[in-house]
């Protein structure tokens, strides 16, 4: 505790404590999403894939490659979600994709 | 009152500025922001500017609010140049109010002017004891604004260190938010392939023309008077830290070549100017010349900008009484998104049957016209025959 107070200096200032917490906080946001995505930067297999799933759903539904986010990869197939960017309220659309077929189904289709 | 009578005047520049921009519609990379889409900078100002999503005026909002941002941000300049004589610091004021960069830049919803207003104030920390959190949040903050705040970072480090603070601590608050960034582009696949998009952009250009280019947005973001100055400044006083990061804006401006990255050069010049204030020998004239020279950019900048056609498009079909989904035809930019208050899809044969507008920027497809009518040639705009109807009975 006391190796950590002399890291952050002094802590009469609550600039440490606020620069400790956002740290902690973004990294808390952001380690799970980007262990989600691991297969894409390990398996450049994966990455093609994921890519032409993308490509492919957003030419099927005339969407913009920009509104996707991918939530989850699998051996066979990926999950993503389409965000349509719009003034107000945005409509969302979660989509699956099987990579045998490249053929996109709404999440709530699936058996 | 002084003081409050300079921030009025000083706003009524700003909203000046703004409105500016506002006349010209929205652009596809203020559209990004506006919209909250998430490419190609960090979400930091990007996720509080969606909060107005939604607002009728939102756009003007943003716009007056960032134009404030980088107008007031002069008080920084006043204040880092604390202990000069009163005719250095207006001097100095002044050239900040009238560079280039800050004249075409504010009003823009573009993270590059915030930037340069994070880089003034790391150079601020560079000349005033503070407790070091307060940089290591101002780093990630700024890191987490847009990209290329990196390239202030021999300015972070030079505020770090001057900082009373152990190397450790000091190493902790200017690598972890470097770490924490890496981690969020992690996150988006988007941005790293946008990236390689950008990277490649332009790439037939010779060193010679890229060269050129660069030391035309030089000029412009000081105005000329501030650039030659500011570059004197920095070199001659061998002020290291904003020579690195001189040197490395320059080379980023080479390799993107965008237009709205001048800005980014004017806290640097403005840093360099600072550093060597003794030498702008005839004052008046010095300000004279820089207000004239912005009155000039402020009046290129106004002749030669066109509205966009997204805004003039969307503006006919909402009188001709379009509704329902807009397709368009061709690679389009975000704004036809943020103008359009219907939903903007790719042109497919399946959506067709269900639009109420079509626009082609680039060779319409074919496709069943009986019930359309073209509105307007440029670009080619089609409307359901019902919506003109409905529109003109």
């Amino acid at each position: 505790m006391e190796g950590i107070k002399a890291i952050l200096c002094r802590m009469k200032h609550p600039g440490p404590l606020t620069f400790g917490l956002l740290c902690v906080g973004a990294a808390a946001l952001l380690a799970p999403r980007a262990f989600a995505l691991l297969p894409l930067y390990l398996d450049s297999g994966v990455r093609g894939q994921v890519q032409q799933a993308l490509e492919r759903t957003a030419e099927r539904e005339g969407l913009l490659l920009s509104g996707f986010t991918v939530r989850g990869i699998r051996s066979d197939g990926m999950t993503a979600t389409h965000r349509m960017h719009t003034k107000g309220r945005d409509m969302q659309r979660c989509f699956t994709v099987d990579f045998a077929t490249f053929t996109p189904r709404a999440c709530d289709e699936q058996s | 009152m002084r003081r409050a009578i300079i921030v009025a005047c000083l706003e009524c520049y700003a909203l000046l500025l703004a409105l500016l921009q506002w006349t010209l519609g929205v652009d596809t990379d203020e559209a990004k922001y506006l919209l909250n889409i998430p490419y190609p900078h960090p979400p930091g100002v990007r996720w509080a500017l969606s909060l107005f999503d939604g607002l009728a005026m939102q756009e003007i909002l943003v716009r007056v609010l960032l134009a404030t941002v980088l107008v007031q941000a002069v008080w920084l300049v006043w204040d880092t140049t604390r202990g000069r004589t009163e005719h250095q610091r207006l001097l100095l004021a002044t050239l900040w109010l009238t560079c280039g960069g800050l004249v075409m830049q504010a009003g823009t919803v573009m993270m590059a002017p915030l930037t340069a207003v994070q880089g003034l104030a790391l150079f601020y920390f560079t000349r005033r004891q503070v407790p070091p959190a307060y940089i290591g949040v101002l780093w990630l903050f700024s890191l987490f604004t847009a990209y290329q705040t990196v390239l202030f970072a021999p300015i972070a480090v030079a505020a770090l260190l001057h900082q009373r603070c152990s190397l450790r601590a000091k190493a902790l608050y200017f690598l972890v938010p470097l770490a924490l960034l890496a981690l969020y582009t992690a996150t988006n696949p988007l941005i790293i392939a946008s990236f390689a998009i950008h990277g490649s952009r332009d790439l037939h250009s010779s060193v010679f023309d890229r060269t050129l280019a660069t030391l035309h947005l030089w000029a412009i973001g000081g105005s000329g008077i501030l650039s030659l100055f500011g570059t004197y400044g920095m070199f001659r006083s061998r002020s290291l830290p904003v020579a690195a990061s001189f040197l490395l804006v320059f080379a980023y401006v080479a390799l993107s070549r965008h237009d709205y990255y001048a800005v980014l050069f004017a806290p640097l010049l403005l840093a360099g100017a600072v550093e060597r204030p003794a030498m702008f020998r005839f004052p008046h004239t010095t300000v004279l010349a820089a207000a004239a020279i912005a009155g000039v950019l402020l009046f290129q900048f106004t002749r030669m900008a066109a509205v966009s056609s997204a805004r003039m498009t969307v503006e006919r079909l909402v009188v001709a009484g379009a509704e329902g989904p807009l397709l368009i035809e061709g690679s389009f930019g975000h704004q036809w998104q943020y103008e359009s208050p219907w939903p903007v899809y790719r042109f497919t044969d399946a959506r067709v049957e269900n639009a109420g507008a079509v626009v082609c920027l680039e060779r319409c497809p074919d496709w069943d016209r009986s019930s359309w009518r073209v509105l307007q040639t440029g670009p080619e705009t089609w409307v359901k025959l019902e919506w003109l109807a409905y529109a003109m009975p």
